[in-house]
């Protein structure tokens, strides 16, 4: 592979299309260059459940006679991009991951692929994740687990782990996940990447697999931060297929908004719920102290914040996840139970224990957390905290950790519909990334936006690469 | 110092009645599930129900704050 492959998988949107623009690169140039490196790193990394060359190579053809026209439609146009296997598209197999649906080929594109394609952008694959967006990776479904391109002996997280590991690797330049309790933030800090949980209702979810039909988000994830909002642009907007979605007045221009910086923002910092959890890595600990004092350093107030109803979060969410998935995924169960890998049949059973009485005992719950959290947000702009506590661990050390004593500083902004941003801020001494989290009041998303921006531009810890970007083996 | 919130494995005494009432729960699901799932199950569901069970005394107490007229 050349270095100028290299340059131009590894290049933002942004860049590619200032080079379309100039006419020193094509789309066509950039699709084939992803193309060979796909083939040539994907066995290794397990990002790709499909990928799709010959149309991809189509549409690039298409996106450079635009160019050459002097039409081309946007900022998007002609940029390559993936989605995780959950959202549908017109004639291309959509998964979930699961045996289930292993040749179920739909008919109509979801919201987000028809948006993204409206705007030019190239779809080169579907990527890789756990089964129906849920649980950990799975041995005995007919799909990869997907690696981390930094180890590939340790996860990339979940369940958008393939986007995470594609966009890390240089397998893509923007891609779209799902986050109903963390996954699409949770596999941007341990792969080192951009990826944003939008506020829910903003990006129309139909022809998204479901989950969990009240909490699951879908959004967006890139190496930088302006590509993040760009996509956003593209793709918030009125859904008339998704009951969830924003009805009128839908925020726009949060590309526009980067630069709006930081300075005289409230930052809350929930510094003892952070030092409160069991499994907080000291590096991680610090790389958020020097976060805090970086963001402070650009002009923002930080003062330290509780987070009232922490605590309740995860039992929240673990109760309307897996209800909803067993009624979503029900008559699948009953029927044909063993065609689902045992990881996420697990989670279905877990789902067979509550009541009715114990399912409206967590949505008082979630209530509860939402009011609590309108409260905190009412004396501050934006929440900083890490994404994760610690880095990304070996399957066989992810999976000896029960979800009841895994620290989780995402689920808490799945309930309140915050947006929130995952960004990285380091880098351990294993050579593996580190994530800050960045929430901010819902329908605030540009907020959000400018203050990773300028954090961001502070380090460029975005154009950082994997060592062996050159050849994973 | 961890704290405590059932971390604890299941006392072996305890253990085939919880597997039996999981079996119950599962099947009143319409679902079934191997011996190796319901033990699983039936630890997830211990630890569940300490969660659940702090978040029932939150509401409790502020429902009860709540009819005494007491802002939070």
């Amino acid at each position: 592979m050349s270095s100028q492959d290299e340059e131009l998988c590894y290049a933002s949107a942004v860049e590619l299309a200032r080079g379309y623009r100039a006419r020193r690169i094509s789309p066509v140039e950039v699709i084939g260059a992803f193309l060979r490196r796909i083939e040539r790193d994907d066995a290794a990394v397990g990002a790709h459940i499909t990928v799709c060359a010959a149309s991809a190579l189509a549409g690039a053809r298409r996106a450079e006679q635009r160019f050459i026209n002097g039409t081309p439609i946007g900022p998007l146009d002609g940029i390559p991009f993936g989605l995780k296997d959950l959202f549908d598209t017109a004639g291309i197999v959509t998964t979930g991951g699961s045996r289930h649906f292993a040749d179920r080929v739909p008919r109509r594109d979801s919201k987000v692929a028809a948006d993204l394609a409206g705007a030019g952008a190239v779809l080169l694959g579907k990527h890789s994740l756990f089964e129906f967006a849920s649980g950990m990776p799975e041995l005995d479904v007919p799909y990869p687990a997907a690696r981390n391109p930094w180890d590939l002996e340790r996860v990339p997280g979940g369940s958008s782990s393939g986007s995470a590991a594609a966009l890390a690797a240089g397998l893509c330049t923007l891609a779209f996940g799902s986050d109903t309790g963390g996954s699409i933030r949770g596999p941007a800090s341990f792969c080192g990447i951009v990826g944003m949980k939008p506020s829910a209702g903003l990006i129309g979810r139909s022809g998204a697999l479901t989950l969990s039909w009240t909490l699951d988000t879908v959004g967006p994830m890139s190496r930088s931060v302006a590509d993040v909002a760009t996509m956003l642009d593209s793709t918030a907007g009125t859904d008339p297929g998704d009951p969830g979605s924003v009805r009128g007045g839908v925020p726009t221009g949060h590309a526009a908004a980067l630069d709006r910086g930081v300075s005289g923002l409230r930052i809350g910092a929930p510094i003892a719920v952070v030092q409160r959890s069991p499994d907080l890595d000291p590096e991680t600990a610090a790389a958020y102290r020097a976060a805090l004092s970086d963001l402070e350093g650009l002009g923002a107030r930080v003062e330290e914040i509780d987070l009232p109803e922490f605590e309740h979060a995860n039992v929240v969410v673990q109760s309307v996840i897996t209800s909803e998935a067993l009624a979503y995924h029900h008559e699948r169960a009953v029927s044909q139970p063993d065609k689902f890998g045992d990881v996420f049949f697990r989670r279905l059973l877990q789902g067979a224990l509550l009541t009715g009485e114990e399912y409206v005992t967590a949505q008082r719950g979630r209530a509860l957390i939402e009011r609590s959290m309108r409260q905190v947000m009412a004396d501050c702009d934006l929440i900083v905290m890490p994404t994760m506590p610690r880095h990304a661990g070996t399957p066989a050390e992810e999976s000896a950790v029960s979800i009841w004593d895994r620290s989780n500083y995402m689920r808490i902004f799945n309930i309140s519909g915050q947006p929130a941003v995952s960004l990285p801020c380091g880098m351990t001494t294993h050579g593996m990334p580190i994530g800050l989290q960045i929430a901010g009041r819902v329908f605030e998303d540009a907020t959000v936006l400018a203050a990773a921006a300028a954090y961001e531009s502070i380090h460029h810890w975005d154009r950082k690469r994997p060592p062996r970007t050159g050849g994973l083996s | 110092m961890k704290e405590d919130r059932g971390n604890a494995p299941l006392p072996n005494s305890d253990r085939v009645d919880a597997i039996h009432e999981m079996t119950r729960l599962v099947r009143r699901a319409g679902l079934e599930a191997t011996p190796a799932q319901l033990e699983a199950l039936a630890e997830y569901h211990r630890r569940w129900s300490i969660e659940m069970a702090a978040l029932r005394t939150r509401l409790r107490l502020l429902e009860r704050n709540a009819d005494a007229g007491v802002q939070e």
